[in-house]
């Protein structure tokens, strides 16, 4: 009995000293305390730069996978309407990761509305959700590791990407040949997985906690959706009595343009897709929920004029080009301070 | 849930040591049996039946051989001189059909679950090119963990028991539990009936110095496969799945990643689960000793996957050697053609079926049995080549026990490992073929290899993550220095002072925290002998 009790007490100072070390490196690896936040340029650079963000700031977060990433942009919300909000969905986020991700903005930002782009939902993968599920709760306590990539940037040559409120400009065109008529009419519905609702639920009963409104929403996407997925998402919308915006019902209303809008063939939309989008859905927000107007506060307005400006900047500098290959020219034009701003795509 | 993922290692194994310790004595085996299926079920689902009817199979058989020597020792211990001969033939040949019935069935169930489909494919394309308009229907199949491991370690028990090496075991938990021991499902060890069985029952309790040197086992494997081969994983497949845009020191590059990626991974995996069973008191075989310390081929493969090479050697090439047509054979052979040419003959009689078990037994592609041939043919090089080298460098005074020779050898070792791992990991002969031949052709000297693997638009790599891998290697390479010297580096950190030993562990868990290719960047990367 003595032996075990001595046991179990190694093993707990173990683990107390190991927790402690962790909580050092946390501090080590906050973003922008030790190293720069620039230099977290990979899948988590807007967990970071969310983080980051002053305290009570943002009226709209804007979460899902890269579908969400392209189709909203913050820098058209704020001009058009002087809403603040974030795109803080990551490429091919899982549900787990969503939910840590509200979980970790809602200690800094009150938002009144949360768009949540519906191609989580559909994601199906029992290991990699319950390897994230296990990896996000490590995460959220010793956050440090979510970044413990950041030492690279030490011998990065691949420069900071420029981030605005989460979007990355991208002007590539990739022409989406495919029928027009995707949506076909069914009352059949592809239901979102039991698994997936139920971390769904999670992630509703942490909003409702916040006081936060959720909407559902499906980008423009015909390589990804279908009536199918329509009606499963709708009927998931009804159970929570959600608001759902289904895009690949209403594109040609917001004005898509097939040949011109989307960046790969019918998958993610383009800069100029995003615009369309982003009009569209600024003033449905405008109209359904009563959020401010920041366009007024000379503060909010001194540091996002200037990501608009430079978000419009970036985008003529590579207007009409593949932003893959960024020329010497461009790149010239996209340096500041010796940091190459390179604009990046997500995939 | 492989072994590397946070799943297995921060609840599936902590779950299972806890309800092992809480369980009593005499269920522990159990509670480690129940994991084990429920381990099975999680990857496989359904297909835990396959296991569980080739367990219930093997006993059965096992328990019909034993009937069948027991009857025969009973009928012979009744017959007169006269029949005794014939009666122990009658019995001996009874007992020998038995075994191998028993093998062909689970032979026949590793057929269907992997090469079933290979074959099917095969044969068509053979009738295609025959012209004749035969198609054989697909065939739906199925792949349950680990089918490869167990098969084999059953096939194993089967033949101990026939040779009264071990005897049967009439409990059916005990040999399932030997079958399924969930750390050795995916990757092995393969182990024999006696490693590792009566450990495995004993249901020891659980030691804090067993959780700790199981403990260091398991960050020591994590830091190889992490910190090395997951890395190396992204550039290895980014070069084989666009082959035909490589070529020259390239190519060399990717055989050179992909051995060190191979090396680093399963390795890493079986310390993994070596670690994993030490935790509960069981030692399982050794699977790699500082391989690349290999003088030649056939020492290689004394060092890299041990236990497939101790499987094979005991269980073919051994009954392979002492068959009546190979033991006539070579006393033939050395009467008309002298003790050399036996040798060489006898050797390749025995090493060919090895080396094509061995290509084959990784899975149903031309490319592992192109593998598994070359081996055959360099071992048998081998066999060959030494005792004429051996006197034309004493004739000729080269001193052999010099370390420039010793280098030399290692060199020479290591380029036909290199090449041999380029054939294993294309999947095709052509691709194979292709890529061998551009190391000849090609060769761009105007690019280095930093343009071409810096090149952001190539390769998600940073020159950070090569840094990772160089320091990795040479943190593995300096432990197997001192491991080939003879110092048991593990034993010495268990035996160290607790600062020290402890001082160990915070450095592996934050090498592998901070710098280990995971998370933002990284896909999750498979276990490479998981799908074997």
């Amino acid at each position: 009995m003595k032996n075990t009790i001595k046991s179990i007490g190694r093993v707990a100072l173990f683990l107390v000293i190991l927790v402690v070390l962790l909580q050092i490196t946390n501090k080590v690896f906050d973003p922008g305390y030790w190293f720069p936040s620039g230099w977290i340029q990979d899948r988590t650079a807007r967990f970071a730069q969310l983080s980051l963000e002053e305290e009570g700031t943002l009226d709209v977060l804007n979460v899902g996978d890269s579908e969400s990433l392209s189709a909203i942009i913050p820098m058209e919300l704020w001009h058009d309407q002087g809403i603040t909000s974030f795109n803080c969905g990551c490429d091919g986020m899982r549900l787990p990761e969503c939910y840590t991700t509200l979980r970790t903005a809602f200690q800094k930002q009150k938002p009144k509305v949360v768009l949540l782009e519906t191609g989580l939902l559909y994601r199906l993968d029992f290991d990699q959700d319950y390897q994230s599920l296990v990896a996000e709760n490590i995460y959220y306590y010793f956050y440090g590791l979510r970044y413990h990539n950041m030492w690279k940037s030490f011998a990065n040559q691949k420069g900071v990407r420029a981030y605005f409120k989460g979007y990355v400009v991208n002007n590539c065109i990739g022409v989406y040949e495919g029928p027009e008529d995707y949506m076909i009419e069914t009352k059949e519905a592809d239901q979102v997985t039991t698994r997936n609702k139920r971390f769904f639920k999670a992630i509703m009963n942490l909003c409702e906690r916040e006081g936060v409104e959720v909407v559902l929403y499906s980008v423009p996407a015909p390589v990804n959706y279908n009536t199918y997925k329509h009606n499963g998402i709708q009927m998931l919308a009804d159970e929570y009595g959600l608001k759902y915006i289904d895009f690949n019902m209403n594109w040609k209303e917001i004005g898509i343009d097939w040949s011109k809008d989307s960046q790969d063939r019918g998958d993610h939309l383009n800069r100029d897709g995003g615009i369309k989008l982003s009009t569209w859905l600024g003033n449905w927000l405008m109209d359904e929920f009563d959020l401010p107007d920041h366009r007024s506060d000379p503060e909010l307005a001194e540091q996002w004029d200037y990501l608009y400006d430079y978000c419009e900047y970036t985008s003529d500098v590579l207007k009409g080009t593949n932003t893959g290959n960024v020329t010497e020219e461009m790149r010239e034009k996209l340096t500041v301070d010796g940091d190459f701003r390179q604009p990046g795509y997500d995939r | 849930m492989g072994y590397h993922t946070n799943l297995y290692l921060l609840v599936f194994l902590p779950a299972v040591l806890l309800l092992y310790q809480l369980t009593p004595r005499k269920f522990r085996p159990y509670t480690l049996l129940a994991a084990s299926y429920a381990y099975f079920f999680v990857m496989s689902r359904m297909l835990f039946l396959v296991l569980a009817g080739l367990t219930a199979a093997t006993h059965w058989f096992g328990l019909w051989i034993f009937s069948t020597d027991a009857a025969g020792r009973e009928a012979l211990a009744g017959a007169d001189k006269t029949q005794k001969k014939e009666l122990k033939k009658q019995f001996q040949d009874k007992k020998r059909h038995v075994l191998q019935l028993g093998i062909l069935l689970i032979l026949a169930v590793l057929f269907y679950a992997q090469y079933l489909t290979w074959t099917v494919g095969n044969l068509n394309s053979l009738f295609s090119v025959l012209g004749t308009s035969i198609t054989i229907p697909a065939i739906k199949t199925f792949f349950p963990i680990g089918i490869s491991f167990y098969s084999m370690e059953a096939i194993g028990y089967l033949a101990d028991v026939y040779w009264d090496r071990i005897p049967v075991e009439r409990n059916l938990a005990k040999l399932a539990l030997f079958l399924a021991f969930f750390p050795q499902l995916m990757e092995g060890p393969i182990a024999r009936y006696t490693d590792t069985a009566d450990q495995l029952w004993k249901g020891n309790p659980l030691r804090l110095t067993n959780i700790s040197e199981g403990f260091c086992r398991i960050l020591w494997g994590l830091f190889k496969k992490m910190i090395v081969a997951d890395r190396l994983a992204k550039v290895v497949d980014m070069i084989f799945d666009n082959y035909r845009s490589f070529h020259g020191y390239l190519i060399i590059f990717s055989a050179i990643a992909y051995t060190v990626q191979l090396y680093m991974e399963f390795s890493g995996s079986i310390d993994i689960v070596i670690g994993s069973a030490r935790m509960f008191d069981v030692r399982l075989p050794e699977n790699f000793n500082q391989p690349f310390a290999a003088e030649s081929s056939g020492e290689f493969w004394r060092r890299w996957h041990m236990s497939l090479g101790t499987w094979f050697k005991n269980y073919l090439f051994y009954p392979v050697t002492v068959s009546k047509p190979v033991k006539n054979w070579s006393k033939t052979a050395r009467k008309k053609y002298g003790k050399y040419a036996s040798m060489v003959g006898t050797s390749a009689m025995a090493l060919l079926p090895v080396w094509l078990a061995t290509g084959i037994w990784h899975g149903p592609r031309w490319t592992y049995l192109f593998y598994g041939f070359y081996y055959f043919v360099i071992l048998l090089a081998e066999v060959a080549i030494s005792p004429p080298w051996q006197e034309f460098a004493k004739a000729h005074g080269i001193n052999t026990d010099a370390r420039w020779y010793h280098l030399l050898l290692r060199f020479k070792t290591w380029i036909v490992i290199f090449i041999g791992e380029l054939f294993f990991r294309a999947e095709t002969m052509t691709k194979a073929l292709h890529m061998f031949a551009s190391i000849f052709r090609g060769f761009h000297p105007d690019h280095t290899l930093a343009e071409i693997f810096l090149n952001p638009d190539n390769i998600s790599l940073q020159a950070a993550d090569y840094m990772a891998v160089v320091a990795g290697v040479i943190v593995v390479a300096v432990v197997g220095h001192y491991r080939e010297k003879g110092v048991p580096v593990m034993e010495k950190i268990q035996t160290a002072r607790t600062p020290v030993r402890w001082a160990v562990y915070y450095a592996l868990i934050m090498a592998i925290l901070y710098f280990g290719a995971y998370g933002a960047g990284f896909m999750p990367v498979d276990l490479i002998y998981a799908g074997f």
